[in-house]
């Protein structure tokens, strides 16, 4: 099946994403899991403070799907 | 001047006397407000060569010209002395409420000088000032006297105050303000008790003019609009800055065991989401903040039931992981101890942390501690030691003039493992294995802080073995990050959610009716940066290249464990990134900025000073 992943950065490390976008889509025809995605987007996965699918935070090595709505956060800095 | 209160406020406490004057065009001009202020107010007022804790020292108090103003987090002053911990230039801001109300009883900047013969508060209700005695105040905690003033005053004043640690002048005392809000970084809260200055008590009702009312109606609506559609804004909120605890162990950047280590092997019974689920009450913001970042907790315990702000992650970090304190409830406890006591719980827990190894290394023996034990885990040994610095009983009184100085009390290698640049202890990241963050701490104007270049996710994103880039982005982040400062606003905002800079330029026209791009705003930043480093070079004898390098454990240890272990940064890193920062500085090998660069900063009134010290 081909389809995307709809995929949304939240906060600074956007920049580091492709074309420094916080929302777009990965176009894909398989599942994976986050860290696959982020490799699959040149972005190193320790990069990522948490991942959100579909409107729940997952482990990074949950399984994402064609269709899904993927949340990266960014490490917040402070205090 | 639009966006300006324009007046400054000036008090004698020698005199017990007050002079209102007009805020001078050129300050504005030149250094915008907040940090600029205080920069180039410590540069004209202070004597050179003063005594941090003698009476010639100032206290400089600067919002800035967006304060106040229908924004995103626009309720951040700044406050500035020459610092007790550095010798050097020093400041910390504060959130909370009272910028505003600064600005709204009619003051861009208040200086504070001379000493006062008895303990006093200094009482602002729009231009009624006085000094009002503090004798009844004196000896109460930082929380218990803010309290006690709101009972006094009314609650419609924001209170700022100290607690017994910069009563004693201890040298990481921290201003305390809206129960659980601090400046707490180099020492200005010591300078305050040296002037027996126990609290400031502010209450304004004046309007701020304002270039175009209307257009900074709608650019504050746009602007929270645009913050409330970032996305995952929801997310943000529930646990704060301790969301970060799990990654900054993930990445083996956690302070352990007094930096012996990167990685905390208990960090999930002191993380965001223990605060959460364990001893959270509610969320807090400051002034005009839609994403607030503070939590208030509480612990119920048979021994003691207390409420405190926080803990932030960078308590978390120095009083949980930097002493091995590994349940949530006690490093709030601790907090909350070292908030009524005024002590700033970075420097407090790296203090209390090396003191603790000092102990187990057998240079603290129990004879110096009364009999008995400091033992790294211990919230008991960790509560009874920031008291003693705080009171300065015993060997608390060789700690709280922080661990640059302890060490060199100590000897025996000791200096190895005191975590500090310039005298100022080490913030919440161990850095070994992250050169943009290194070099952050290293070149950070007020020592070793976190938040003039938080640099660490440029070094995930662009490889943590290269060095390439490095300086340039730091060079960069110090003059975005500080630049917030100067406008006083948060940056979290930007951080935490990518709300973009282009914003502020536009807010900052409406506003004060200046047409400024935010890379020409960048510039004004670049000056005050240049010139906070002619400060230390005046005031500090030998100040420059030596006084930029991390501590030795750093360059020398190899990381034990964690996701970092074996890593270190040799001698000869540190110095190639100290050769790019400096030459993309326009500063000489010594880390002394050349007569061309003065000029190109418009600091030509500091090369008289600067010229004798270049090699």
């Amino acid at each position: 099946m081909t389809g995307v992943i709809h995929v949304t950065v939240r906060g600074h490390v956007a920049k580091y994403f492709p074309a420094e976008q916080e929302r777009f889509d990965f176009p894909t025809t398989h599942s994976l899991t986050a860290i696959e995605l982020l490799r699959a987007l040149n972005v190193d996965p320790l990069l990522i403070m948490g991942v959100s699918i579909n409107g729940t935070k997952q482990p990074k090595d949950a399984m994402i799907n064609v269709g899904d709505e993927v949340l990266f956060f960014s490490p917040p800095a402070g205090g | 001047m639009n966006g300006y209160a324009g007046n400054v406020l000036r008090v004698d406490l020698t005199h017990r006397t007050h002079q209102i004057l007009p805020l001078p065009e050129t300050l504005v001009r030149d250094f915008i407000g907040g940090r600029g202020f205080v920069a180039k107010l410590m540069w004209d007022e202070i004597p050179r060569g003063a005594d941090p804790l003698g009476p010639e020292n100032k206290i400089i108090i600067a919002p800035g010209p967006l304060t106040g103003a229908f924004l995103p987090g626009a309720g951040k002053l700044e406050w500035g002395a020459k610092s007790p911990a550095t010798g050097g230039y020093g400041d910390s801001n504060i959130g909370g409420h009272i910028a505003p109300e600064i600005k709204h009883a009619g003051f861009d900047a208040i200086i504070i000088e001379g000493h006062a013969s008895e303990p006093v508060y200094l009482y602002i209700n729009d231009f009624d000032i006085k000094l009002c005695s503090a004798a009844h105040l004196w000896g109460q905690g930082a929380l218990q006297c803010e309290a006690a003033l709101k009972a006094e005053l009314g609650d419609e004043f924001q209170i700022c105050t100290i607690g017994p640690a910069g009563e004693n002048k201890v040298l990481f005392a921290c201003i305390s303000h809206d129960f659980g809000r601090q400046a707490g970084r180099t020492g200005i809260a010591a300078v305050m008790g040296s002037k027996n200055l126990k609290a400031l008590a502010v209450h304004g009702t004046k309007s701020i003019p304002l270039f175009d009312p209307a257009a900074t109606l709608e650019s504050g609506k746009e602007m929270f609009a645009a913050c409330f559609a970032k996305p995952g804004f929801e997310e943000w909120t529930p646990q704060g800055t301790a969301g970060v605890t799990n990654w900054v162990n993930e990445v083996g950047a956690f302070p352990t065991r007094n930096f012996t280590s990167g990685f905390f092997t208990k960090y999930e019974n002191i993380n965001g989401e223990a605060l959460v689920s364990r001893i959270k009450v509610t969320d807090k913001a400051c002034y005009g903040c839609p994403i607030p970042c503070g939590k208030y907790s509480r612990v119920k315990k048979p021994a003691y039931d207390i409420h405190v702000e926080g803990p932030e992650y960078e308590t978390i970090a120095l009083i949980g992981g930097n002493t091995e304190i590994d349940n949530i409830e006690d490093v709030a406890y601790a907090n909350y101890i070292q908030d009524e006591l005024g002590l700033d719980s970075i420097s407090g827990g790296n203090v209390v942390g090396f003191a603790m190894e000092c102990f187990e290394k057998g240079i603290i023996s129990s004879e110096m501690l009364g009999g008995r034990s400091l033992k790294f885990g211990s919230v008991d040994d960790f509560v009874w030691l920031s008291q003693e610095i705080a009171y300065r009983r015993g060997i608390g009184n060789i700690l709280a003039d922080g661990v640059k100085k302890a060490s060199e009390f100590f000897g025996q290698g000791s200096d190895r493992f005191a975590i500090q640049v310039k005298g100022l202890e080490w913030s919440g990241y161990e850095a070994r294995h992250a050169p943009a963050m290194m070099l952050s701490y290293m070149t950070a104007d007020v020592g070793a802080h976190h938040n003039r270049s938080w640099a660490i996710t440029f070094d995930v994103a662009t490889g943590r073995d290269k060095l390439e880039g490095k300086a340039k982005r730091v060079t960069e982040l110090q003059h975005i990050r500080p630049l917030f400062d100067m406008l006083c606003l948060c940056r979290l905002q930007w951080v935490e959610l990518g709300f973009e800079l282009e914003w502020y330029p536009k807010i900052f026209h409406a506003v004060t009716g200046e047409q400024r791009s935010w890379e020409e705003l960048l510039e004004f930043s670049e000056r005050v940066w240049n010139l906070t480093r002619c400060y230390s070079l005046r005031e500090i004898p030998g100040f420059g290249r030596d006084a930029d390098y991390p501590p030795t454990r750093f360059m020398e240890e190899p990381i034990p464990d964690g996701p970092t272990a074996g890593k270190y940064m040799p001698r000869a890193v540190i110095d190639r990134l100290l050769d790019e920062y400096y030459a993309i500085r326009g500063w000489d090998k010594q880390g002394i900025p050349s007569a061309a660069q003065l000029r190109k900063m418009g600091l030509e009134f500091t090369e008289a000073t600067v010229a004798p010290l270049r090699v």
